[in-house]
């Protein structure tokens, strides 16, 4: 029996017209799935601006601030603190609040908005500057955004947003990463704010399960210090965005 | 087969087969990195991490549609065959890249934070009408516990001691877990796209798939006789139609399935099923006298339906007659399989 007339059997020799067939076959499967994979990696290129410099610790000063989230007073704006990993700096933060300190970490950067993840703080110096309280707007707004993780957002992960991110955002949010509202009006203005409750302090766990979804808050815009605020009262839970 | 016990009976086919599939996944995943990384624009790729993960599920869900279009394409046409004979290593292969992309998830997205990585991904608090309120790593988690199950259990030792029956649902199983995949992807990666893209190729596949094994269903259903119902002697047509060599397939009025082989001027009947994996014998052939399964190669003699020594399977086989050119089986077997013992 000839090897064209026989059933393919794996431990025997292949036909050459099965073989070419195999060949044709198995190269027009790859290159279906090469096709459709590409089409798919095309699709999902885009991933946010955020940068993460891990190449160069920078060291800034600033007056330390513990609420509502971790972050550094300086002359050239608020910078965000966070701790390697998905941890929040409130231990270290909270023995330097309101006093001058040199922190050195990397910079995390999105459009105006930076923070540090820290690899150092420096022994406080001179006196604690008095708190800082929050202020607020006298209207309530709708915002429809994201709630998200102020360190995945700004290029710790990217893409740091949306169902994907969800979990992750998550994890960081309970370990005391400053959360961020990032969002619209209902007038089309684009706005990016720590989230906080209206006192200032941090926002409950019920408003954190919510990270990640497309969702409308209502609450006060604001600032405490130089930081901008979205204030949203612990019982306005987020309603499903369209 | 039963003789002396080696872990893979490995053989030329088999190693070209798993350096081709090899050498696929890295040309895969390497150009789903390069393409992912050459077509975003400055400063907007993904985490390395995340490339990384996001190629290794695409280069999983590829394989998994072509592990399951190939039965199907195999039983349309048995040009297909070379390409299901080693397929429980593409089905091994395709699991370790599943689970480099779950180890990968688990550890970027799960880890480095204030709970245990798997518990952080699976207890995320939905409220999405669209996702049944389960987060849509739960789809994904339970069917790498299928394919994991799937992927244990997939060497002839588990084959030998579940027995066929058992590990064949226990490997159907991989359906339920293609749909957890599509809904993986769809509560999870589509849901954050704008464009329709991604939608439209995951339908594409999953289309593809149910048509190929409907199709192949149909075509099986139309090329086998009617059930013969009635007592004694089953009439399996005109020798001379039965290719030589090849066999038609009887089913009789207790559903059992015979496969009658023509040799010659001789037939000889045995079960369809074989021993191994149950595979259609009826759709093998006879080389060197030998009954041969067509999905791996299980030889039986086509008088005795014994193996070939050293090894000691066996099948069931059936008397048969011919009378005025027609072939008539008697549906009571005169041995039985190795299983029956």
């Amino acid at each position: 029996m000839s090897t064209d007339e026989r059933i393919y059997v794996g431990y025997l020799p292949m036909s050459g017209r099965l073989r070419t067939f195999t060949l044709i076959a198995v190269s027009a499967l790859l290159l279906a799935g090469l096709v459709a994979s590409g089409i798919v990696a095309y699709t999902l290129r885009r991933s946010g601006t955020g940068q993460w410099d891990t190449s160069q610790p920078v060291t800034l000063s600033g007056v330390a601030r513990l609420r509502p989230y971790p972050h550094l007073e300086t002359l050239d704006g608020p910078v965000l603190l966070a701790e390697p990993g998905k941890h929040g700096a409130q231990g270290r933060t909270a023995n330097i609040d309101g006093h001058e300190v040199m922190v050195t970490g990397t910079t995390l950067m999105r459009g105006t908005l930076r923070a540090l993840e820290i690899t150092e703080v420096s022994a406080p110096s001179g006196e604690r500057v008095g708190p800082t309280s929050i202020e607020l707007g006298a209207d309530e707004i709708t915002l429809l955004g994201e709630i998200l993780d102020s360190k995945c957002y700004l290029g710790a992960m990217k893409p740091g947003d949306g169902p994907t991110h969800k979990a992750c955002a998550i994890l960081c949010l309970r370990g005391g990463i400053a959360p961020l509202f990032v969002g619209e009006t209902e007038a089309g203005e684009v706005i990016v704010a720590v989230l906080c409750s209206p006192d200032g302090s941090p926002v409950s766990e019920e408003i954190i399960a919510f990270a990640g979804e497309t969702v409308r808050v209502r609450g006060r815009i604001g600032t405490f210090g130089s930081l901008q605020v979205f204030a949203v009262a612990p019982g306005a839970l987020p309603a499903a965005g369209d | 087969m039963s003789t002396s016990y080696r872990l893979v009976q490995w053989n030329t086919h088999k190693k070209v087969y798993d350096l081709l599939v090899g050498l696929a996944i890295v040309l895969f995943v390497s150009v789903l990195v390069g393409v992912s990384i050459m077509t975003s624009p400055p400063g907007e790729s993904a985490s390395p991490p995340i490339v990384l993960m996001r190629a290794l599920g695409v280069c999983a869900i590829v394989l998994l549609h072509i592990i399951l279009a190939i039965g199907p394409l195999a039983r349309l046409s048995p040009r297909f065959a070379p390409l299901l004979y080693n397929r429980r290593h593409l089905g091994v292969a395709f699991f370790l890249v599943a689970a480099m992309h779950f180890v990968v998830a688990i550890g970027f997205y799960g880890g480095f934070g204030v709970t245990n990585p798997l518990l952080a991904l699976l207890s995320g608090r939905y409220r999405n009408a669209d996702t049944f309120g389960i987060p849509f790593e739960f789809y994904g988690f339970a069917a790498f516990v299928i394919f994991f199950l799937m992927a244990a259990t997939s060497h002839d030792f588990w084959l030998h001691n579940l027995g066929p029956r058992a590990w064949k649902w226990l490997h159907m199983l991989v359906y339920i877990a293609y749909a957890l995949v599509v809904m993986h992807v769809a509560f999870g990666v589509m849901q954050g796209q704008t464009s329709l893209t991604i939608a439209l190729i995951v339908t594409a596949g999953a289309l593809t798939i149910c048509a190929l094994h409907l199709v192949a269903g149909f075509r099986q259903v139309v090329r086998e006789p009617k059930a013969f119902v009635g007592e004694g002697w089953v009439d399996a047509g005109v020798l001379s139609d039965i290719p030589d060599t090849r066999a038609r397939v009887v089913r009789t009025h207790n559903n059992q399935e015979i496969a009658v082989f023509r040799r010659g001027d001789t037939a000889h009947a045995v079960t369809n099923r074989c021993i191994h994996q149950g595979g259609p014998l009826g759709e093998g052939q006879v080389i060197d006298g030998c009954v041969t399964c067509p999905w791996h190669g299980y030889q039986f003699d086509a008088g005795t339906g014994c193996s070939p020594p050293p090894f000691t399977d066996r099948v069931r086989t059936y008397d048969v007659r011919i009378e005025n050119g027609r072939v008539l089986v008697n549906p009571e077997p005169k041995s039985k399989g190795s299983h029956e013992h």
